[in-house]
C-alpha cells in the first residue's frame, strides 16, 4: 500500500472526528442528566418516555379529584352524623311525649323544640361544600330547600361523577330526596317533623307512637346512605393510595427510561477521552516525520 | 562511426531530462497539500540508438546508445477511484440535508421537554379534569380556555415552523442551483481550454486536475454522470438533462433541480416529502380530535337540543320508553344513561348549554379560513367562547325559568364527557398515517416515534456515508497523493542521475582536451 501524506491526514481527521462526536454525545448526557435529547436519540425509548410523563401529569389531576371527592363525602359523612343527632334527640323528646303522664302544655313546648329540630335539619339540607349545594345535586348554585316548605322541594336528581383513572368513574353525590325523603311523601323527614308538631300542638298522644317509628325509619334511611357514604370514602381513599404508589412506579419507570445510567456513562466518557488523547498524541507525532528530517 | 563530440550530447541530454524530473518533483512537492492534486511523473525513455536499419550499416558491432529523453509527463489518476468517490459523495450530501431537515422537525417539536406540543395537549386534558370538578367555578373555565387557546397556539406554531422551513428548502434550491450552473459553467470552459492545449506529447494535467476537483464539487450538489469523450471532453448529464457537453455548458432552473436523485438537491427535494409527512400527520391528529367519529356515554341522561338517535333505549322523563336507533324528539328530558355517536370534541361540545341562558351547538373550535377540515394551521378556539367563558358548554342540562332556558350551572355532564375523549379509541385514515387505530396521545407518540426513527437513520446513513466517501477519497490519495518520502527520494536520484551526468561532460571534456591539445606533439 502507498500511503501518501494527505492520507495520514485525512485518516487522523476522520478519526479526531468519530472520537469528538462520542465525546461530544457522553458529555450531553452527562451533564443533563437525561439519556433521550430528542426523538432520534431513542424512537422506542422516546415513546415510554412520553407516555410516563403524561401518565404522571394525568395523575396528579386524579389525585386531585380523589382529594376533591374525599372532602365531599368527609362533609357529607358529618352531616349524617348531625343529622342522625338531631333524629335522636327528636325520639327521645317524642318518648317523652308520647308518655301519657306529660301535661298537655309541656306538649307544646316540647314542639316548640321540635320546631328547632326540624329547621336545624332544614339547615343540613342545605350544607354546603366549597361553595356548592351538597344535596341538590348537579344545580350546586341553589339551596335545595325552603324554610317554610321543605317537605315539598324536589331535589335535582343529577349526580356528579369524579374520575378516578382512565375510564373509571366514581359517583361522589347523593342528592337530597334520597336521604331526606321523597318530595310530598308521608315518610319525608320535614314531613315526619310538621306531624310530629301538630300531634304535640292538638295534644294526640296515639298518633306520637306511631310518630315514634316513623323516626326510626327515617333515622335507617339516614344510616343506610351514611353507610354508602362511607363505602364511598373508602374507595376515594383506596384510590388516593393507589394512586400515590402509581406516581412512585411511574417515576421509577421514567428514570429507567430517560435517565443515564452515571457510572456507566462516565466510564464510558473516560474511554473516549482516552482514545482521543492516544489519536492525538500519535498523530502529531507521526505527521512531524519525513524523510526531510534525515536528509542533510 | 560515430561523432568526436557524442558523449557531450549524450551528457547534454541526461543534464536536461534529469532537470525536468527535478523540476516535477518541486511542482509535486510544491502541490503536496493542494486539493484535488494529482502527483505527476516524467516518463523517461532512453533515447534513438545512433543506427537506425538503413541502407548503409556501420560496420561497428554493437548499438550506441544516445542516452535519455523524456516523451511526457502524466498525471497518475484512476478514473473508477473518481466515480466511487462522487457516487459516494453525492449519497453523503444528500443524507446530510435530510439530517439538518429532520434536526429541525425535532428541534420544532421540542419533544421531550415540558413544554412540547406533548406537554401542552397534557395541559389541555388536565384543564378537562378541573372544569369537571366544577363546571361553574370561574377559575376552572378560564384555566381549561387558556390551555384550550395554548394549544392552538402551539400548533399554529408548529405549523408556521414548518413553512419556515419549506421556505428555507425552497431557497436553498434555488441557490444551489445557481452553484450548479457557475460549475458545470466553468467545466466547460476547462473543457475549451484542454481540447485546445492537448495534442501529441501534451497533457493538461494541472487543468485536469481542476476539473476533475469541479466535478467532484458539482457531486455534492447534484447527480453527476460522466463520461470521458475521445476529445479528452467530459460530458455530463446530471438529473435527467446533459448539463456539460463540449464548450457548452447547459443551465438548469428549479424545476429540472428537483429532479435531482443525488446531492443536496436530491437531499431538499427528499425533504419537502418528508415535512409535507409530518403536516399531514399532525393535521390528521388535529381533524380526528376535532371532528373524529365517536361514542359518548352521558350517565345523567340529557336534554335534547335537536332530534337525535340514541345508540340504546332511554327513557324520557315522563316514562316514554324510546328504542335505540329511533328519533328522540327535540327538547325531550332523557332521564337515563344515554350513549351518542358524536363528531369529534366539536360534535360533543356541540351538545352542550352555556350559562346562563342555554345555548347550544356551539362548536369549541372553529377553523379560520371557514374549511370543514381542521388542520394545525387553520385551527382557532372560537372566539365566541375565547371572549366569554360563560360559552363553555359543560352542561347537559337546563331548566324552564320564566319562560326562559336557564342551563344548571353545576351540571358537568358534557365537561365530563369530555374527559373521557382522551381515551376514546379512534380511527384514523390509514392512507394518512402508520396507525390505524389509537387514543390522540397515542397517535402522537406513534408519529413522534416514526419521526425518531427517521431521524435516527437518516444520522446512521450520514455517518456511513462520511466513512465510505473517506474511504474513497483515500484510495483516491492512495493511487494520486503526493509522499513527500516518495518525492525527496525520488529528488535524490534525479539529483544523482544529473551530477553524475555533469561529471560524465567533464570526462569527454578532458578526453577531448586530451586529443586536441596532447596529441601529435611529438618531437615538438
Amino acid at each position: 500500500m502507498r500511503v501518501t501524506n494527505m492520507m495520514q491526514n485525512t485518516q487522523l481527521l476522520q478519526n479526531l472526528r468519530n472520537n469528538n462526536r462520542g465525546i461530544l454525545e457522553w458529555q450531553n448526557k452527562l451533564a443533563t442528566g437525561q439519556r433521550i435529547h430528542r426523538p432520534g436519540d431513542d424512537p422506542v425509548g422516546i415513546g415510554y418516555l412520553m407516555r410516563y410523563n403524561s401518565e404522571l401529569n394525568r395523575t396528579n389531576e386524579f389525585l386531585e379529584n380523589a382529594r376533591t371527592g374525599i372532602g365531599y363525602l368527609k362533609t357529607m359523612d358529618e352531616l349524617m352524623q348531625q343529622s342522625s343527632d338531631v333524629l335522636k334527640r327528636a325520639r327521645v323528646l317524642v318518648q317523652q311525649a308520647a308518655n301519657g303522664t306529660i301535661p298537655e302544655d309541656s306538649r307544646k313546648q316540647i314542639a316548640m323544640e321540635i320546631a328547632q329540630l326540624k329547621e336545624q335539619m332544614v339547615m343540613i339540607g342545605n350544607s354546603t361544600f366549597a361553595g356548592r349545594y351538597l344535596f341538590n345535586g348537579q344545580k350546586t348554585d341553589q339551596p335545595p330547600y325552603s324554610m317554610t316548605d321543605p317537605h315539598l322541594n324536589q331535589t335535582d336528581p343529577g349526580v356528579i361523577y369524579l374520575n378516578v383513572s382512565p375510564n373509571v368513574s366514581v359517583p361522589v353525590t347523593i342528592t337530597g330526596e334520597l336521604i331526606f325523603g321523597e318530595a310530598g311523601a308521608a315518610d319525608n323527614v320535614f314531613q315526619v317533623f310538621d306531624d310530629i308538631i301538630n300531634h304535640l300542638n292538638n295534644n294526640e298522644q296515639a298518633e306520637l307512637l306511631d310518630d315514634l317509628a316513623k323516626i326510626d325509619a327515617a333515622s335507617d334511611r339516614i344510616n343506610n346512605n351514611w353507610a354508602e357514604i362511607g363505602a364511598r370514602t373508602n374507595r376515594f381513599e383506596l384510590v388516593e393510595s393507589r394512586i400515590e404508589d402509581q406516581i412512585i412506579s411511574l417515576k421509577t419507570l421514567r428514570s429507567e427510561t430517560g435517565d443515564v445510567d452515571m457510572p456507566e456513562a462516565l466510564i464510558e466518557l473516560m474511554q473516549k477521552e482516552n482514545v482521543l488523547q492516544a489519536s492525538l498524541s500519535v498523530g502529531a507525532r507521526i505527521m512531524q516525520v519525513s524523510l526531510v528530517d534525515f536528509l542533510r | 562511426m560515430t561523432s568526436t563530440f557524442h558523449g557531450i550530447e549524450t551528457a547534454k541530454r541526461a543534464l536536461l531530462t534529469q532537470q525536468v524530473a527535478l523540476q516535477t518533483v518541486g511542482h509535486n512537492i510544491s502541490n503536496a497539500a493542494t486539493e484535488g492534486y494529482s502527483r505527476q511523473r516524467v516518463n523517461l525513455t532512453t533515447a534513438s540508438p545512433i543506427e537506425a536499419p538503413a541502407f548503409r550499416n556501420s560496420t561497428m558491432p554493437g548499438q550506441l546508445g544516445t542516452g535519455v529523453e523524456y516523451d511526457s509527463i502524466t498525471r497518475i489518476r484512476d478514473s473508477f477511484l473518481d466515480l466511487q468517490f462522487r457516487r459516494e459523495n453525492q449519497s453523503l450530501a444528500r443524507w446530510e440535508v435530510m439530517e439538518q431537515t429532520f434536526t429541525a422537525i425535532e428541534d420544532l417539536l421540542n419533544e421531550p421537554s415540558d413544554n412540547g406540543l406533548r406537554a401542552v395537549m397534557d395541559k389541555f386534558w388536565n384543564s378537562l379534569e378541573v372544569l369537571n370538578r366544577d363546571p361553574s367555578l370561574l377559575s376552572a373555565r378560564i384555566d381549561f380556555l387558556g390551555a384550550a387557546v395554548n394549544l392552538t397556539d402551539t400548533l399554529n406554531s408548529i405549523d408556521k415552523g414548518l413553512t419556515d422551513i419549506v421556505s428555507d428548502l425552497e431557497n436553498n434550491i434555488t441557490a444551489t442551483t445557481v452553484q450548479v450552473n457557475e460549475l458545470t459553467r466553468r467545466i466547460a470552459d476547462l473543457n475549451a481550454l484542454i481540447k485546445r492545449i492537448e495534442g501529441p506529447n501534451q497533457n493538461a494535467n494541472d487543468l485536469r486536475d481542476q476539473r476533475d476537483l469541479l466535478v467532484d464539487k458539482l457531486s455534492e450538489l447534484i447527480d453527476v454522470n460522466v463520461t470521458m469523450m475521445p476529445d479528452g471532453s467530459y460530458t455530463i448529464m446530471a438529473a435527467g438533462v446533459t448539463v456539460v457537453e463540449g464548450a457548452n455548458a447547459t443551465q438548469i432552473d428549479d424545476g429540472i433541480a428537483m429532479q435531482a436523485t443525488g446531492g443536496k438537491l436530491a437531499g431538499y427535494v427528499q425533504s419537502f416529502a418528508e415535512v409535507e409527512n409530518v403536516r399531514t400527520q399532525l393535521n390528521v391528529m388535529v381533524n380526528t380530535l376535532v371532528t373524529g367519529e365517536m361514542k359518548v356515554t352521558l350517565p345523567n341522561g340529557y336534554m335534547t337540543s335537536r332530534d337525535m338517535v340514541a345508540l340504546n333505549d332511554v327513557t324520557l322523563s315522563d316514562g316514554t320508553v324510546i328504542p335505540a336507533g329511533q328519533t328522540i324528539p327535540a327538547n325531550s328530558t332523557i332521564v337515563s344513561s344515554v350513549e351518542f355517536m358524536v363528531d369529534g370534541f366539536n360534535g360533543l361540545h356541540r351538545l352542550g348549554y352555556t350559562i346562563p341562558d342555554a345555548q347550544t351547538d356551539i362548536p369549541f373550535f372553529v377553523t379560520e379560513d371557514g374549511s370543514t377540515d381542521f388542520t394545525i394551521s387553520n385551527i382557532r378556539v372560537n372566539p365566541d367562547v375565547k371572549n366569554n367563558t360563560n360559552m363553555i358548554a359543560a352542561a347537559g342540562k337546563y331548566e324552564m325559568q320564566g319562560g326562559n332556558r336557564v342551563a344548571i350551572r353545576g351540571n358537568g355532564d358534557i365537561s365530563f364527557a369530555l374527559t373521557n375523549i382522551r381515551d376514546y379509541v379512534f380511527t384514523y385514515p390509514l392512507d394518512q398515517t402508520t396507525l390505524g387505530t389509537g387514543t390522540i396521545d397515542d397517535f402522537f407518540r406513534a408519529f413522534v416515534g416514526q419521526l425518531g426513527t427517521l431521524s435516527n437513520n437518516a444520522t446512521q446513513n450520514v455517518i456511513n456515508a462520511k466513512d465510505l466517501t473517506d474511504a474513497a477519497d483515500m484510495m483516491r490519495q492512495q493511487v494520486s497523493g503526493v509522499s513527500l518520502d516518495e518525492e525527496l527520494s525520488d529528488m535524490i536520484r534525479f539529483q544523482h542521475a544529473y551530477n553524475a551526468a555533469a561529471r560524465n561532460m567533464t570526462t569527454v571534456d578532458e578526453m577531448l582536451d586530451r586529443i586536441i591539445n596532447q596529441m601529435g606533439i611529438v618531437g615538438r
